[in-house]
């Protein structure tokens, strides 16, 4: 390898190597100043906050609530549409939950939530796909919140990636007693073209209002829309992971850097 | 204090002997690397309003752009299309079986309809030793034809290109999000897997071949065919990362 001769390195996009300068008659720009992402850590975790980034497991505050989890590593070449969804924390890909869903099965996590009267929930996610041949839902993430007991008839939720036949978008919905309504939904992309999406996020301003937000790497946010007829309370946060195809290469594998909540009724990263 | 996110783009915690992240406080190309199509120097500088069909091609390591190998091509044909490159910068290993291979690019490029056939091309390259243009594997971060931005996984047998996967063509006008390229081998069958990467991780698969070189070189293949204004456009390589086994993805 070609080495790094400076004790202390940032990469361009946050990456950061600890050390000092190089003190030497080096390169003066082999070492900077690390600059600040909208994904970073918050200072003050929420207690609801998951980073994904600690034991190489689920914290046991999360329940499947749909689906089941297989002990098969993820293979990004396999197909498969039997024994269960594929998961890596902390692992595949440091301090991300990565998921290789079943073919035709949701794989659903949640835990309990006791929310503010206001509050922002909001994740940053991934999702492979294929240039060709996709079909209705490949690959689904999203954000969901919903009553305790888990309840997939009355929920709100946003997805960061979701593709239908040859097009990708991101999508926010409420199911209300099982009638899903959608509330608003990004421009299609060609399959062989990729949303600039990488989170979502959900604000509760008042009661039964819920507004989506689907965020870029800088922070720049798209408002995806409103609704004011979500009256059930919710009890339960949780990510979701859908596939739909076993076609070449195999499944495709969506990503989780984090679920973070923000109380009060005004914040977007 | 808030802590820094982690990144895909974040150095390996250990290193593959065939890694480069050109972060070397050097100014000067790791001796690994040989230019084996076009030649470049170190000592004209890049200058993105300069126009220059002759000469070499301009290198900055780690200076102009901290830990980045920036590139501005010679503007001048063949282009890719003629089989052949500005630069073609390339290293030799020796890899086992089942490997991956990928690297993280940027480009520069114009708003015009009056861009010309690949403008400016950047990609990972795999091949023989001695390097052999009509017998390589390669997939380019960005590729510009007249008035079109894509990403394309190709190689060349025998001289003879054949396209495997191309993403959606975007307007010049226009930028893909795509910072990233993998090449995926599976030496029992001589199957090779392609990717394109954006900075959140997500990938689009761009297909497989089977090709039956044997690698014994990797590097990158860099084109420009263009010396209008404001200047031949300049590329990046953050880094090439070499890993082994089958599963690997960013």
């Amino acid at each position: 390898m070609s080495g790094c001769g400076c004790d202390g390195f940032v990469d361009s996009d946050g990456g950061f190597v600890g050390g000092a300068d190089d003190g030497g008659g080096g390169n003066p720009n082999c070492c900077g100043t690390l600059a600040m992402s909208i994904w970073d850590t918050p200072a003050t975790p929420n207690a609801n906050d998951e980073e994904f980034d600690t034991g190489s497991s689920l914290a046991a505050a999360w329940a499947t609530s749909e689906g089941a989890i297989s002990a098969t590593a993820i293979d990004p070449y396999a197909g498969f549409a039997a024994g269960d969804s594929r998961i890596s924390v902390n692992t595949r890909r440091a301090s991300w939950y990565m998921v290789q869903p079943q073919s035709g099965q949701t794989l659903a996590i949640s835990k309990l939530f006791v929310p503010s009267a206001t509050y922002a929930a909001w994740f940053r996610g991934s999702f492979s796909h294929r240039t060709t041949a996709a079909i209705n839902n490949d690959q689904t993430l999203g954000l969901i919140l919903t009553e305790n007991p888990y309840d997939t008839a009355d929920r709100l939720e946003i997805f960061l990636n979701e593709s239908d036949a040859a097009v990708i978008q991101v999508e926010f919905q409420q199911v209300v007693g099982g009638v899903v309504t959608s509330i608003g939904t990004t421009a299609n992309k060609a399959a062989n073209d990729q949303t600039v999406f990488e989170g979502c996020l959900i604000q509760r301003t008042a009661a039964n209002t819920y507004h989506g937000w689907a965020l870029t790497n800088n922070g720049s946010a798209l408002f995806v829309g409103t609704t004011t007829t979500f009256t059930p309370t919710i009890g339960r946060i949780g990510l979701k992971a859908i596939c739909a195809s076993v076609a070449a290469p195999g499944n495709m594998i969506v990503g989780f850097d984090f679920l973070r909540v923000v109380d009060g009724a005004v914040f977007l990263p | 204090m808030t802590s820094p996110a982690r990144s895909i783009w974040d150095r390996p915690s250990v290193a593959h002997q065939y890694d480069d992240e050109f972060c070397g406080c050097s100014i000067a190309l790791d001796p690994t690397w040989s230019a084996v199509e076009g030649s470049f120097t170190i000592a004209t500088p890049i200058d993105p309003y300069a126009a220059f069909a002759a000469g070499d091609s301009r290198l900055n390591l780690s200076t102009r752009r901290m830990s980045w190998l920036m590139i501005q091509p010679i503007g001048t044909a063949p282009a890719p299309a003629t089989n052949s490159a500005t630069l073609t910068l390339v290293k030799t290993i020796a890899p086992p079986a089942n490997f991956a291979v990928w690297a993280r690019f940027s480009y520069n490029h114009r708003f015009s309809t009056a861009t010309s056939n690949n403008d400016f091309t950047i990609g990972i390259v795999l091949s023989a030793d001695p390097y052999d243009k009509d017998n390589r594997i390669c997939v380019f971060l960005n590729e510009s034809d007249v008035g079109v931005i894509q990403i394309e996984f190709l190689k060349a047998v025998g001289g003879v290109l054949t396209s495997i996967g191309v993403t959606t063509n975007l307007g010049i006008n226009d930028h893909t999000i795509f910072e990233g390229v993998l090449i995926q081998c599976f030496g029992a069958t001589d199957t090779y897997h392609a990717w394109a990467i954006t900075n959140n991780g997500s990938m689009i698969y761009l297909g497989s071949t089977t090709f039956a070189t044997t690698i014994e070189t990797m590097g990158f293949w860099i084109a420009d065919s263009v010396t209008t204004a404001p200047g031949n456009m300049i590329v990046g390589v953050d880094f090439i990362r070499f890993v082994e086994g089958t599963t690997f993805l960013p």
